[in-house]
Formats: structure tokens, sequence, C-alpha cells
């Protein structure tokens, strides 16, 4: 089942504040500025872009870049242009194939949007409404400075409203009205929506607005035919350059808007240019116990690892330091006295070096505000100039991101202009779920390795050390910087993202800032305007709000038939379920006919669907959705074909991507229209959909078990269904059966939506609604993977315990087949677990402790412990931010389970008892009776009853506790009986004393099986740190090793104690 | 075979010298607390002044000596010293296991005969930092460094980071003294993985062996010879590996056995300590423990405890020692270990590791490279030594033994005007073989025992 295809993919909203506001960019003189940057620039001279293209002449040829920004300027007399006029003056910020960056900037675009005409209206009156709107607009506070007139253009302009479709289609006037400023747009419209404005002899109270909201630059792309990351070309003889340079982009041009030739992203237009992005990473000092605080904590080193797409070697490995810093080879350290000189050396470097692109892990939230916020502590005055424009301020904003299918984040937005932030941390949580995201266990999880992790109150005792320690930290922090370029490419994050905003016709910013939902106004206005239909302002508050608490009806789920299936279970899938309905039905804003106006259509025109909503046909007219989806599964149809062809790794990667990002368009789509908070929420579309896919899941149902008799549909979900033909069949005859029943079912459905047979599951562990696991089968001779949903397996609120055993088990069951093998295991587990042998990393939780602890309402149990450790040691206690790992250990009776969270090195330093019945009854029980229910049935309670159950080893406390009250005194090794004083010397007392080699060899092996551990993993460690001859430091405890070679160490000595026991006797005489 | 004579005449067993020093591999009282970081930092102090001497006797060209790597400055054309490190995927990974298999306590890891790929790296380190070595330029093969040997690079920084190996230079073997010279021959023997217990032994051979030493196999010029062996070494794996699986597997299953059970199969045990007193009541015996005998397993091994061998334990003849082990025999300095150490060597090249040619080379290596298993830590688990590295060597063995080894193999290399003898003893359950040392000459012989049942 296609994930992608959920109910109502999202809805999502941007605050306002992130919109582009650069009129209230605060332009400040450059003279001082450049000044103090010079002062460190040499030292990166070296990192410079390539050399300088040829301009100008008679051989300069026009000039291309790859766009990868685009914002604006309100300039208040722009001398480009004839008059002189205030005008918004766009950026376009590129690179040339060369790897020059190249600042276009673009004249004499103006917005505009559209009202109806008023009834009767006369063309002659024109400039009479021109003239009355320009004055109505001076009157404005706002606008009254405007150089030139407001009111630049007024036309008529006959097309017709996207939504609803009025019978026999006809043409309606518009006024389209074009203005000086972006700003202006909406001032205007609210004017005009108020009514608040006087047209006579014209008496409309109101006029409608349409396309009033369309962000500028949207406006602008979709006018120049631009796409996001496209190639622009400038005619070498249309093109000049500036007096003076405004930024710090090698090259700066100025053009009018019509003498752009944009690209769309095709055949040879596909390739992209030398992109550099710089991966960077802070280190700060904190005091003892507290997270580092910009209002007081330094920053002492800032590494960064510099690239440039298609190249195999990095432009820069650099450290900057605070403080004298041992070199490292490979990597170019310069330290500095002062922690301003650091800052101010970096923003020089960012300088020199331009990247297109900054990346990093948490830079958003972290790095990039600590910087700022330290460097207004400090009061660097040059520092915020991290953008590519002189002179402009990056400031930093709060933000909130809320969509459905990301979840609410709140963060930090920055103005860089002409710098894309991309931080992987934001892309790996929007587009995995994983069960933790630190570095470290991403690293693991993507790229195999594991990192070390110094922890920050570690970092300002290397930082206080010497060269050394410094350089120790300094490598540290490369390693941190280099790893997030590695995911990037891992990931191929980037491609992606770039094939995304191609594809969608939006700057690749917004798709990291901004939700789905721009992505298909980009591609409705792209494809609406053409045909003359415009998109009327819907407010928030006039469509919909009564509609948005009654939602309707979601996508059908066919009751499961819980069970264990050991035949197979063949799977028929719609493919594109929702936007193939959409094409099917021809459902669209323009082709929805309101229910009052339906009496006025032939019945043959149109479709009714089964939610009782009408839209025409196709042949009366075709609907924009349909034409877009049609385009985009078209365009990823050449993509797939393209990439099979395709045989250079870098092109592979690009049209991967692109297919990809046509499938999530297609199905933002339909989220879109669903969307009721969105631009254009339209409860009857996405209605008419669901309850399209709901009645073809329910014919598909009773198709299946009528044309094949015998056959039982197990279960089915939004779209796909799941089907047992028969019992005794093998995978070969089930899969010819699904085959069969996909061709023939498909004929019942109307083009281009088709059933598809893919892959069977054999067998298959039906647990309940949206939770089962099989074996997936594509081909007969082997099965391709094990397929789990809503299983126990990622939830990071679990213990790994839970997640190794359930994996473990559905192996068992699924790929060996062994029913009682996995019983037994499980038997096993819970034995082991009762008698203390599982091991403790195991069964650690981690908990974020994400604000103080006196704010927490809820009794939870990491800040329980927290406040423990803090009384401990304040020193060492774990501060805001950090993940507090914690084990349960055993307490009084009735204590609650919060108080008796435990941190689990203390646990293994105290020999503390852990509370594994706690562990079996509140963690293992529930998903193992989930997983067993159906197998086993009632008889479920047997694995956690019975004979296994029976043994329970408590260790025994060294401290606290009853402890204080005993006395250690010598035990024999073989039965524990106290030796009496006078023998203290001897291992054994006199009873044992005879089986003394027995005894002896099964303490040795214990010590052998802990020294051959002790060597592992202490030899693994040093290997992950990079380094044999400096000490590990590394305190990453999501790392399967962090315990265990703690605990090794305890065990080993311990037992060695035991040994040398038996070695104290004088060894023989010779 | 005839035993039949009509004369008797008492022979008597030549006796040998022996003296042990203080044996450093000896352990009093054992901590884990620390790492492992400090053994390379103690080898580093110990042997950077001994490879800074070679490196400045052999480049004499007034080449600049960097005396940490920090110090190195890209281009110039200088000479680093520094600890080797072999970066190689094929070294057993406990992290590669966790995540294949992440339930599992601590697994027990898959070791590949050769760790050599082609993504190997060599990195030089010292306790400044590390560098990536490029042997682009030098013709000598990566094949005979391991990870862990101290040495002196002559070359330069590229501009990528890496150094640029023209030459290397390496502690050399260390001086010894020209021995006193013997007026008699007089043998000593080593026998290496008798191998009790395992369910092919052929106790016929080990049979012939203790007839062979008691004196009472052969005729007289054979129990003449036989008095001739003064001494005799038992190099490890007294008891068959097979036995060593019993003893891991008990370990990781014990929840099926308690305590009372008798832990081990003990007959190997009874039967080895048999053996060692039939031995002991006839000649002197050195016995080191090997990986499959129940000892710690930790190099250096400790000696076996005398409660697994109560018996013999009991005669002054017999010593129980280190793996490995260091003595004098009449003047000759004798190096003893039972052979992990070349082993997991030879896992660091892509040689076929089971010519014994190969083998002597690795043991050659090993004395000029002045280190008994520069691989300890990394891939051959060692005790975390705190303040030095028991294993560098101090002074040349003028005989150096290793056990276990495929065939048996021997080699004489001449050091400062001395010759040195390097043995390979092989393995006795699968060849039936003892070698002979005549400590007079240092020339080896190997004997045979066969059994021809038709």
């Amino acid at each position: 089942m296609d994930s992608s295809a959920s109910p109502i993919d999202d809805d999502s909203i941007i605050q306002e504040s992130l919109l582009y506001d650069s009129e209230k960019q605060e332009i400040l003189e450059p003279v001082e500025y450049t000044q103090t940057r010079s002062k460190f620039q040499h030292l990166f001279s070296s990192y410079a872009r390539a050399g300088s293209p040829l301009l100008f002449g008679e051989d300069a040829g026009n000039l291309r870049i790859l766009q990868l920004d685009v914002d604006y300027e309100i300039v208040q007399k722009d001398t480009f242009l004839e008059d002189s006029s205030s005008a918004a003056v766009l950026r376009i910020y590129g690179v040339t194939e060369g790897g020059n960056s190249v600042l276009a900037r673009v004249h004499g675009f103006r917005p505009f949007f559209f009202i109806i005409c008023p009834s009767q209206f006369d063309p002659a009156d024109l400039p009479a409404i021109k003239e009355s709107l320009e004055k109505r607009a001076r009157a404005v506070s706002s606008m009254k400075n405007c150089q030139g007139p407001i009111i630049h253009d007024l036309e008529i302009f006959e097309g017709r409203s996207l939504l609803y479709f009025v019978p026999s289609d006809p043409l309606i006037r518009f006024l389209k009205i074009t203005v000086a400023l972006p700003s202006y747009v909406r001032q205007l419209a609210q004017i005009l929506e108020r009514g608040d404005i006087d047209f006579s002899p014209y008496e409309e109270s109101r006029y409608s607005t349409f396309e009033a909201s369309v962000d500028f630059i949207l406006r602008f792309m979709i006018e120049t035919n631009m796409y996001g990351c496209s190639w622009v070309e400038m005619p070498s003889n249309r093109y000049h350059l500036p007096e003076k340079q405004t930024s710090h982009m090698q090259f700066e041009i100025d053009i009018h808007y019509t003498h752009l030739v944009c690209h769309a992203p095709h055949g040879e237009w596909l390739k992209t240019a030398p992109i550099r992005i710089l991966s960077f990473d802070i280190e700060c000092a904190g005091r003892p116990g507290v997270f580092p605080e910009p209002e007081h904590d330094q920053v002492i080193q800032i590494a960064n690892y510099m690239t440039e797409t298609g190249k195999s070697e990095p432009i820069a490995r650099t450290v900057l330091t605070l403080g004298s810093c041992a070199p490292i080879a490979g990597a170019k350290v310069l330290s500095f006295d002062s922690e301003a000189e650091l800052l101010e050396a970096w923003v020089s470097f960012l300088c020199a070096t331009d990247p297109d692109i900054l990346t990093g892990y948490n830079i958003v939230n972290f790095d990039l505000p600590y910087l700022l916020n330290r460097a207004s502590v400090l009061h660097l005055s040059s520092f915020p100039f991290l953008g590519r424009l002189m002179g402009v301020m990056t400031k930093m904003h709060d933000t909130r991101l809320s969509s459905s299918a990301f979840g609410t984040h709140e963060s930090k937005a920055f103005t860089m202009n002409g710098r894309i932030i991309v931080d992987m941390l934001q892309i790996l949580v929007r587009d995995y779920k994983l069960r933790s995201y630190s570095l470290n266990s991403v690293s693991f999880e993507f790229l195999g390795e594991q990192k070390e992790d110094v922890h920050h109150s570690i970092i300002t005792e290397l930082f206080h050390g010497n060269e050394n320690t410094r350089r120790r930290l300094a490598v540290y922090c490369l390693k941190d910087a280099y790893l997030p370029h590695r995911l990037m490419e891992k990931l191929m994050s980037l491609t992606n993202y770039m094939e995304l905003a191609r594809v969608a016709g939006i700057p690749l910013a917004w798709l990291l800032s901004r939700g789905h939902m721009i992505k298909v106004v980009s591609l409705l206005h792209r494809k609406a305007f053409p045909e003359s239909l415009l998109i009327p302002d819907l407010k928030n508050t006039s469509h919909n709000s009564s509609e948005e608490a009654e939602s309707y009806e979601g996508a059908t789920v066919i009751e499961p038939k819980r069970g264990f299936y050991k035949m197979p279970i063949a799977t028929l899938d719609f493919a594109s379920l929702y936007p193939s309905i959409m094409m099917a039905h021809n459902i669209c804003y323009s082709t929805l006919v309101r229910k009052d106006r339906v009496k006025y259509l032939k019945p043959e025109d149109y479709i009714k669907s089964p939610s009782g909503d009408c839209y025409v046909r196709p042949s009366v007219k075709k609907g924009v959705l349909s034409k877009i989806l049609e385009d985009l599964l078209s365009a990823r149809k050449v993509a797939k074909r393209e990439l099979e062809q395709a045989t250079d790794p870098f092109l592979r990667s690009v049209l991967n991507g692109r297919q990809l990002a046509l499938k999530i368009s297609a199905n933002a789509v339909y989220g879109f229209t669903g969307a009721s908070r969105g631009k254009l929420p339209c409860t009857e579309i996405s209605a008419s959909i669901t309850a399209f896919g709901r009645r073809m899941i329910e014919t598909t149902k009773s198709l299946v078990e009528s044309k094949f008799p015998s056959s039982v549909v197990i279960y089915g979900d939004t779209d796909s269904v799941m089907v047992k033909f028969r019992d005794d069949l093998t995978l070969e005859e089930s899969m010819s059966l699904g085959q069969q029943a996909a061709d023939i079912i498909s004929q019942s459905f109307p083009k281009p939506i088709k059933l598809e047979f893919e892959k069977c599951y054999y067998p298959y562990l039906l647990i309940q609604k949206k939770r089962y696991a099989g074996l997936l089968w594509t081909k007969t001779e082997t099965y391709d993977k094990m397929d789990c949903k809503g299983i126990e397996t990622v939830r990071r609120d679990n213990c790994k315990l839970v997640a190794n055993v359930v994996s473990k088990v559905l192996e068992k069951l699924l790929v060996e087949r062994d029913v009682q093998g996995a019983i037994d295991f499980v038997k096993k587990t819970i034995s082991d677990l009762l008698q203390n042998k599982v091991d403790i990393s195991l069964l650690v939780i981690s908990k974020e402790l994400s604000k103080a602890a006196a704010d927490y309402d809820a009794n939870q149990a990491h800040v329980t412990l927290y406040k423990k450790l803090y009384q401990r040691d304040p020193g060492s206690a774990p501060s805001l931010g950090d993940r507090i790992p914690y084990v349960t250990i055993k307490g009084r009776k009735d204590q609650p389970a919060h108080e008796r969270a435990e941190d689990p090195i203390y646990v293994l330093e105290h020999n503390l008892p852990l509370d594994t019945e706690y562990y079996l009854k509140n963690m293992l029980r529930k998903p193992l009776e989930r997983i067993f229910e159906p197998i086993i049935g009632k008889n479920v309670s047997s694995l956690f009853e019975g004979e296994h159950t029976r043994s329970i080893t408590v260790t025994t406390p060294s401290t606290g506790g009853i402890m204080r009250f005993t006395k250690v005194s010598v035990t024999c090794l073989g039965c524990r009986t106290p030796i009496p004083q006078t023998e203290s010397k001897e291992p054994l007392c006199k009873y044992c004393k005879a089986n003394e080699a027995s005894i002896y060899e099964k303490i040795l092996c214990n010590v052998r099986e802990y020294e051959r551990q002790y060597a592992m993993l202490w030899t693994q460690c040093q290997r992950c740190m990079g380094s044999i001859c400096q000490d590990v430091l590394c305190s990453n405890s999501d790392c399967p090793i962090f315990y265990r070679r703690r605990k090794v160490q305890k065990d080993l000595e311990d037992t060695s104690k035991q040994l040398e026991r038996f070695e104290i006797l004088p060894p023989p005489s010779w | 075979m005839n035993a039949s004579h009509s004369t008797t005449t008492v022979m008597y067993r030549q006796t040998v010298d022996y003296e042990e020093e203080h044996n450093p591999f000896l352990l009093h009282s054992r901590n884990y607390s620390q790492q492992y970081s400090q053994i390379y930092f103690c080898r580093l102090a110990a042997l950077r002044p001994v490879v800074e001497n070679a490196a400045r006797n052999k480049w004499t060209d007034g080449i600049l000596f960097r005396d940490r790597l920090l110090h190195l400055q890209q281009g110039d054309n200088c000479v680093i010293i520094g600890v080797i490190y072999k970066e190689m995927d094929l070294k057993p990974s406990i992290l590669k296991e966790y995540s294949k298999n992440p339930a599992e306590p601590v697994p027990i890891l898959p070791v590949k005969p050769s760790f050599v790929s082609d993504s190997d790296v060599v990195i030089l380190e010292d306790e400044t930092g590390r560098i990536r070595l490029n042997f682009d330029r030098c013709c000598l093969g990566v094949n005979i460094l391991l990870t862990g040997t101290v040495v002196a690079v002559k070359g330069q920084e590229t501009s990528s980071g890496d150094f640029s190996v023209d030459e290397l230079c390496f502690p050399g073997i260390p001086p010894l003294k020209v021995p006193r010279s013997l007026d008699n021959d007089i043998f000593i023997l080593f026998v290496s993985g008798i191998g009790l217990g395992a369910p092919w032994n052929v106790s016929m051979r080990e049979a012939m062996f203790l007839d062979f030493i008691t004196g009472k196999l052969g005729n007289e010029e054979d129990y003449h010879f036989c008095s001739q062996i003064g001494h005799l070494f038992v190099l490890g794996n007294l008891l068959s590996s097979a036995g060593d699986e019993t003893l891991a597997n008990k370990s990781n299953d014990q929840q099926t056995v308690n305590s009372a059970q008798q832990l081990f199969n003990a007959e190997p045990l009874i039967s080895a300590d048999r053996f060692l007193t039939t031995l002991s009541s006839t000649i002197p015996v050195t016995l080191l423990p090997g990986e499959a005998d129940p000892t710690n397993l930790l190099l250096p091994q400790q000696p076996l405890h005398h409660s697994l061998l109560p018996s013999s334990s009991k005669y002054n003849s017999f010593r129980r020692v280190t793996n490995p082990y260091q003595c004098c025999i009449n003047g000759r300095k004798i190096l003893v270990c039972s052979g992990q150490n070349i082993d997991d060597a030879c896992r660091y090249s892509t040689w076929d590791w089971n010519s014994v040619e190969n083998r002597l080379t690795v043991m050659e290596n090993m004395l000029s490279f002045r280190h008994l298993c520069p691989t300890a830590p990394d891939t051959l688990p060692c005790y975390p030594y705190y303040d030095e590295d028991p294993f560098v060597l101090k002074e040349c063995p003028h005989v150096y033994v290793a056990g276990n080894q495929h065939a048996y193999g021997t080699r004489l290399i001449n050091a400062n005007d001395c010759g040195v003898r390097l043995l390979c003893i092989p393995d006795f359950s699968t060849t039936g073989q003892v070698v002979l040392l005549n400590l007079r000459t240092l020339t080896p012989q190997v004997m045979e025992f066969m059994i021809d049942l038709n």
C-alpha cells in the first residue's frame, strides 16, 4: 500500500513572517563593513571561485546561469527604467556552467491581479476607472510616495473563474490591474473587496478579486516561464553591468525581464552547474552542567567542509580555532587570539568562498542562532552579514511550519539573501522516520559508521588544555562538518530537491521553508493561466469555515480477517489511486458543477460521484487538475524510461530524483483540494475522490470474490486489497491468479484507473488494521524483503530489546516458518531477561530534556532522574537539550516507575538490580501478545508464564539500602560460605578444596569470555575514534558498544580478582 | 624397532644450565580500568629513539627530522616517526556484527584468513596526530607492515594531506652477545600442539614420543642420542582446541549448566597431567600455554594453574611459564611463543600464509621491528599495559621459536655478526613432528613420529 496516497495529505500554513518582506530590509552603508572584512580576506583567497568569463564583446556569447534562488527588493527610483519609477527589482542568484556566481537584477516586471468587470461595462470608461483607482491608492499613506504611477495598466481580460463549471461555459470579462509594487496588490485588493471605492457610474458595492494572493516571485516565474533550479539565458547585447557592485557575488548584471530566456528543464537543460556547498559545525565551551548559552559561553571552533558539485575533492577543509591548535594533516587550521577575530574571520571565509548552499546538522536551530546571538553579545557589528548582498544584515526570526504531513515545527529563519540553508536534520526529520535523529545514530543508519561523541563538558576541558587537546577537538569538529555533507551525498538530498523544484516550478528554498501546498499552487497557476482560467482569492473564513468541522468520510478499510496465513496472499493495488480517479472522472475545480446548476446540463454531459457531486465530462471541458496530473504522470513515465537507459551515475541520480519528485507532486494535488486551511480548499472534490476510492475497493472485493470462487478478501486499505485465492495454492499459481484478477477487474474501471498485481505476501501475519507483517514476493525465486506495517520496530520510546525481539520473532515466523522456534525464542529472551542476562544497552530508554525540569507538569522518568543526577553532581549532570538515558531499577514496593529510573552507568557501577519484571510486563508483553494472538490464540499468556519465568536472578547492590548494615567477609568462591579469618587467604573453603580445578576453570571461563569482549570492544572504539595513541572519550550512548565496554571493564576486573585469589599461594619452589 | 639388548649401560641425561631472569610477562595484579592507548604510547616512547638512531645511520644526507607529526609542513622533505596503523575493512568488527544482529550479546567474530583488501589504508600515528601514508613512490610492499610497528618514514606531505613515502626504516634487530662456545653437543627439544583430548588424536603417537624421551625407543645409539637432550619445551595447545570450543560454549550457554554440575570434561586435563608427570620425571620440561589451553586469553598468557595439573606440578623439573617466554640455556637466549602472534601478523599480508618461508620472514621482521606482537591489541587480544610495553625486544635472542605452525621451517639469520636461529615448530597433533636443536651449533633437526598400521 502506498503511504503517499493517504487521505488528506496535508494542509500547511506558513506564518506570514516567512514571506519575503524585502521592503523592510535595512540597507546600511557598506563602507565600514568592507574595511573590516578585508582584514582576513587574504587568508582565504585560494578558495575563491574560478576566474572570470568573458562578459562583453563579440565573442562573449550569451550568459547562462543555473538559477538557485530568486528574491526582490523595492527600489524607490529604478533608474534602469525609462521613467525611473518605483519598482521591484528581482534578483536571480545563479551559477554559470564554469562555476562563476552571478547576480542578475531583473527590472521592469510589475505585479497584477484581476477583478470581475462591473456589469454592462463600457471599455471607454477604462481611463476614468484607472484614474479613480490611482486617486484612491494615493490616499493610502503607504502608497502615496510612489514614484510614477501606482496603477500602471488597466486592461480588459476575457476568461473564466477556475472554480465551478457554468453551463454553456461563457467567457467573463475581468479587469487586469497592474500596479507598481508587490505590496500594493494586497492593499488594493482589500480596498476593492470592501467596496471602499467609487467607480461611478457602476454601482457594485464589492469586487471579487482573482489571483491577488499569488506570491510576487511566483508570479514573475510563471510569467517568464521560469522553473525552480532552471537555466536562464541572458543575451549578451541585452544586459548591462552596474556601476557599483551591490553583492559579494562575482558578477552582477542588470537586465529587463522581457529579455530573459528561460529554459524549461528538459533534455540538455537538465544539467547542473558547479554548486558550492558549505557544511559547517561550531563548538562552544560550556560551563559545567549547563548546555552552552550564547550569553555566556564562547564559540571556540568552527569547522568548514566545502565542496563543489561535480568535484570529487573538497574545495576547502578548514577549521578556525580560538587559541593555538596543532596542525591537522589534510586540513587547514587557522588560530585566532580572540573570539571576535574568530567570528569575523568566519564571515570573511563565507564571503571569500561564496557558497550557494549552507548545510550542517541542526544549523538552523543551533549553530546559526548561536553565532548570531554570540556576535550580538560581543557587539560585533560586522558579523551578521552572512548573505550575499552587501550591507544587508542577517536577521533571525521565528517561524512555524504546520503541516499534517510534516507535523508542526518551530524553527528559525534567516535573511541570508542568495544562500540557501539546507539543514540536514530538517531534511531527515521531514523525509525519514527514524528511532533517533542524533547525528550519531543517523550516521550509523545511513553511512554505517559510528561517530565519536564528545560530551560538551569534555569539550571545555579539551579547549582549556593545550594545542594538542584543541587539535583533538578540531578533528572532532571537522568530522561533524563532514558528516552532513556525506549524508547529503548519500541520500542525494540536493539532487532530489532540485528536481522537485524543477517539477513544481518553485525556488529551491521554498521546498524547505514551506509545505506541500506551494508546489500545487505553482502547478495550478502554470496550467490554468494559459487557459485564461483565473484562480479566485478565497477567504479562509468565507468558503469553508462551516464545513471544516464536518469532515467527510475517509478511505475504506475492509475489516481485516485476522490470522496467520501460511498460504500466499495476493495483493492487488491501484496504481496512483487518487490521481487516477481524478483523471478518470475529470474531477477538477473547473469541472465541478454547483448543485443548483446541474439541472441545466444534459445527463450525458456529467458524471456524478458517489458523494453526490457532479463533474462535467472531458468532452465538455477537460479539468485543469487532470491535465496537471497527466503531465506529471507522463513525465514520470519518460523519466523512468530514461532512467532505465541512462548509464552515467550522476544522470541516473538526477532522473531518479525527478521521477520521485513527479510522483510526490502528483500525490500532493489531492491533498491540496482537501486542505481545509489551504489556498483553495474544495471539500466537494476531496470527498468525491475518497468516495470513488471507497466504491472501487468494495467493487474490487465483490468482483474478486464472485469471479474467483472460494477466494476471500482478507483485508483492504485505501488503495489495495489482499486476496486469499485458495488454501492450497503455490506461490506461482497465486501470482498468476493475482495477475488475472488485476487484468479482469481493471476493465471494469474507466481509464486510467488500473488495478495492478505486484506482489504476494507469503506467509502473512495480519494482526489488525494497519498492523501486519509478511514476506513480500514479486518473483517466485526469492522473497524481496520482510514487510512490516505498524509493528514496534522503530518507535523510540521503546527500549531496543523490544525492537530486537519483535524483529527476530517475525523473522522466525515468516522467514524460517518456525512457530515453535519463535515461541522458544520468546521464552528464552524472557528467561534471559529475568535472569539478568540481557545486555543493559538493550534496556536503555532515552528521552530529551527539552525544557527546564521545573516546567514539566507530569512526573516523567527522565526528569526525575535528572533531578537525582543533579543532586549527585551538578557538574556532570545532563543539561537542557541533552538526551537522558535511563533504565528502570527495582525499588520499594509501590514506588512509582518514574522514581525508579536510573542512569545506566550508575547501575553498572553499583550493581543495582534492574526491574526485569517491569520490562516484561510493560514493554515486551503487549507487542508480543499482538503478534502471537492470531497464531496461538487465547493461549498467548503461556508465553509469559511457566517454567522459563521461574528462575530469577537479582544482583546485589554494592551500595545503599541494606548493604550499609552488612559486613564484607571473604567467602569461598565455590560455595560462598564465609571463610574463617585465619584462612582468609584461601580462595576456597576446605570442603570445596577438592574441586579446586573445576571451580578454577569455571571462573576462568568467565575471565576468558570477558577478556575477549574487553579486547574487541575497546579496540573497536579506538578504530572508530581514529586514533590508537589517545584515550577513547566518546560518550555516544546510542552506540551498542557504549554500555557494554563499561560493563566488561567492571566484570573483567571482578572476575580477575577472583582468579587472583587462587594465585596467592606461593609458587612451586623451582 | 628392536629393543632387545644384551648389556646394560647406565646413561645419564645431560643437564643444561638454565637461567630464568625476571619474567616481564608475568602479571601480578590486573587492572582493567585503563584503555589500550597507553600501550601504544609506551611502545612509541621505547622505540622512537631506537628507530631514530637507525634512521640517522641509514639516511646520512642531512635530511630534516620532524620530531612530531604535528610539526609537519606541507612539501618539506623529511623523516617522521610513528606507529603504523592499517585501516582494513576486513578486520573483524564487533560493530558490524551488531548492526547485522543487534540482539546478540557479544558475538564471536568470524576471522578471515587475510584482512587485506583494496580499500586498505596505511596510517602513521604519534601522540600528536596521524597521517595517511601513500606508497605510490615506494617500491617496498605494504605487505610487511603491521599495525603497531614503530617506523621512521622518509618522504613529504602532499597537497592532498597524504604523506608520500620514499623509504622506510625499522628499528632493526637489537644487539646480542656472541654466546660462549660449548664443547659438547647438547640438544633441546621443542614440541607444540600435542592436542590431548581431540577426537582425532592418535594416542599411539604420543606414547611413542614419551617412549622416545624416556629412552625406551630404538637402539643404543638412539638412547645415547636421547641422553643428549637436556630440555623440553612444550609450546602451547597441550590440549586440543576442540576442548576450547566446549570451553567457550560453556560460558555462552550457562543457563543450562547449574553450578553443581561438573563444568568441564576433565579427561583431557587428567591425561595431560599424567603425560607431563611422565615427562617431568625424566627430563626438565617448560610448558607454555597456547590459545586452546585453560588459562587467560589475553597475551601474555599466564602459566597454567597448578590445580589443573596437580600431579606434574609437584615436580621441580616442571616449569609452568607464560606465553611468550624467554630464558637462557647454556648462555643462549631462547625466546619462545605459542604462535598466535605469527598467525595474526600473517593476516596483514596477501602472502600465502601456509608457506613456512613467509612465516619465517614474519618472524625475522618482528625481530627487526623489535616487537614480539605488534598487532596486539588491535587484532590480537592483549593485556592493557599501562606503564610499559613488555613485548618490546630489548635484546635479540639467539633462538626464536614459534609453536603451532603449519609446518616445520628454519632460517639462520645473521645479526650483528652473530647467527640467530629462527624455528617454526609444527603442530604435533597433525604432523607428528618435533624439533631438536643442537645448542652448540644452533643446528636444528626435525623428527617425525609415524605409526604405520600396516
